[in-house]
């Protein structure tokens, strides 16, 4: 079984856990005393609920998508299309609410003014030619090794 | 009763075997966490910087007193809180992947790695809050039911406390596993070919490959947003919130004059401006009056704590001026008031220094257009190194103390 190595308990560690926690307490005593402005309960709902949310859902997600990627494809399309994913899942992720709009207001033409939906698509429909590209690439380059030693043998 | 017993050991040994596997990976390893883990300081570091240096200006305790000069430097500090925020979201996301084989690994039976890794807790949670808030936020969205800029201001002094810990924690470690002979990495490396939630026959992901990733996309992501603030990036402006061309007489708008609710007062003909001192009306000018002072032009950027900025010509007469011609000399401070009823951002303050800055203006016109009514007609604040929410629009009292 590998174990990460335990921290080194210097001065440095006990030092930080001293300080380190000293703001953590800090910042939350600041939460509860302008509640008024920072709704506790609210505030470590979401706080605590996207660590869940990451850790419970969305962690496993791409586990098991990059697992399934490794198990289905090909051996040389298995880095590019992952790499592939990862990018296009990132992008989905940030872009959302800009392509949905969320924060869109007649009375501000000037605030959220893109077509966010349009360079979506169309930043996904790159990154997905970029990772063809990579796979035929990658497919021509190992064709060719695999002829190089059979004209050497005819020869 | 040994059925659902059994399950449970049988769950708990796959768990740890699959674990364990993964952490033998170069992508899991303290090598590629550590790595990851310096970027992210990086950014983090510059964000809460940054990020103190805004809520400072905005909530100035009595000994802070910042300058007007340079003119820029606001905008850069609000810049690089964006951009820096933004990159570190794939940088992020890579590092919860690389550790994430950590979270099943026992729970710490003595009491100070207990404590040290609870404070993973707020590590983990208070970075993907910050993120999340702050993306939501520039996007103008706020699906939570708190007040932005203090659960972020908060978020940042407990999530920064926990990354002091980790640090400290971990930088032995990671200094260890950083050394090109590294015991903990090549052990790891040797034996490579594993999958984390699988048998070896599929290839995993490497360390080049995830920390490739990880940078690539960072780069990316900052290339594509950027150009909000950054003049070369606008051409390639895909997913930032704003451009600073885009907007009414070339320049975006935070709030508009109809969400602010001054239309009709801000058009009103028997607009003034007044000047207070004390308490007592000591000067009032209408807009012939204020034309008639003499007039100041001054290039200076829009920015904002968003991250967004835009620069443009104004003209308007100076605030030192207006104070000259209404005989005051001797102040410690102007709040400049809004038409707005109340709100956090109807009124803002110049100190002593800014005040007197010739190119703190009373902004009446901008790029040679009068300012239409969601710039600030009939006149707004525009000075130098100051944040957006502070260039108060729709000026009608300026209290001299």
């Amino acid at each position: 079984m590998t174990t990460p190595a335990l921290p080194h308990r210097g001065r440095m560690f006990w030092g930080s856990m001293v300080v380190g926690w000293a703001i953590i307490l800090f910042g939350i005593r600041g939460l509860f005393m302008d509640r008024a402005a920072t709704a506790p309960a609210g505030f470590t709902k979401w706080f605590i609920g996207l660590a869940i949310v990451h850790d419970a859902l969305l962690a496993p997600v791409v586990f098991t998508v990059a697992w399934l990627a490794g198990r289905v494809l090909p051996r040389r399309a298995v880095v590019p299309v992952r790499l592939g994913l990862a990018t296009s899942g990132l992008l989905i992720l940030y872009s959302w609410p800009l392509a949905r709009g969320y924060g869109r207001r007649e009375s501000n033409p000037s605030a959220l003014p893109l077509d966010y939906g349009r360079n979506l698509v169309v930043s996904l429909i790159t990154i997905w030619i970029l990772v063809g590209l990579w796979i035929a690439i990658a497919s021509i380059q190992s064709h060719r090794r695999r002829a190089v030693p059979q004209v050497t043998r005819s020869t | 009763m040994n059925g659902p017993r059994h399950a449970v050991q049988t769950l708990h040994e796959e768990i740890s075997t699959r674990r364990d596997r993964a952490l033998e990976q170069p992508a899991h390893d303290v090598r590629t966490a550590a790595v990851l883990g310096i970027a992210l300081g990086v950014c983090f570091s510059l964000c809460f910087v940054t990020g103190l240096v805004s809520h400072t200006l905005q909530q100035p305790p009595q000994w802070f007193d910042w300058g007007s000069r340079p003119a820029g430097l606001y905008r850069i500090t609000q810049g690089v809180h964006v951009i820096s925020g933004t990159a570190a979201i794939p940088l992020l996301l890579a590092k919860l992947w690389s550790v994430y084989p950590r979270l099943f690994l026992p729970l710490e039976r003595h009491i100070v790695p207990a404590i040290e890794r609870l404070s993973l807790v707020p590590l983990v949670g208070g970075s993907l809050f910050m993120l999340f808030t702050g993306t939501a936020n520039i996007a103008r969205w706020y699906p939570w039911p708190f007040f932005f800029p203090r659960g972020h201001y908060w978020g940042a002094w407990i999530t920064i406390g926990a990354l002091v810990i980790h640090i400290g924690a971990r930088a032995s470690n990671a200094r260890v596993a950083l050394r090109r002979d590294s015991s903990i990495t090549t052990a790891a490396t040797a034996s490579s070919d594993r999958n984390p939630i699988s048998d070896g026959r599929i290839r995993p992901i490497g360390r080049r490959t995830l920390l490739g990733w990880a940078g690539g996309a960072s780069l990316a992501l900052t290339a594509v947003t950027a150009g909000q603030t950054v003049p070369f990036l606008r051409r390639i402006v895909l997913f930032a919130p704003r451009r600073p061309d885009i907007g009414s007489q070339g320049l975006p708008v935070n709030r508009a004059a109809s969400e602010a609710g001054v239309m009709d007062r801000a058009q009103d003909p028997q607009w003034r401006l007044i000047v207070d001192v004390d308490g007592a009306e000591k000067l009032s000018l209408d807009l012939a009056a204020l034309a008639a002072l003499p007039q100041r032009h001054a290039t200076l950027p829009i920015a904002c704590v968003e991250g967004w900025s835009a620069s443009a010509r104004w003209s308007g007469v100076s605030v030192i001026d207006v104070l000259t011609h209404a005989s005051i000399t001797q102040f410690d401070t102007v709040e400049v008031v809004s038409l707005e009823d109340g709100g956090l951002y109807s009124r803002s303050i110049l100190n002593t220094s800014q005040a007197r800055d010739r190119d703190t203006i009373l902004a009446t016109t901008v790029n040679g257009e009068t300012l239409n009514l969601d710039h600030g007609f009939p006149i707004r604040l525009i000075g130098p190194n100051r944040p957006g929410v502070m260039q108060t629009k729709w000026v009608t009292r300026l209290v001299v103390r």
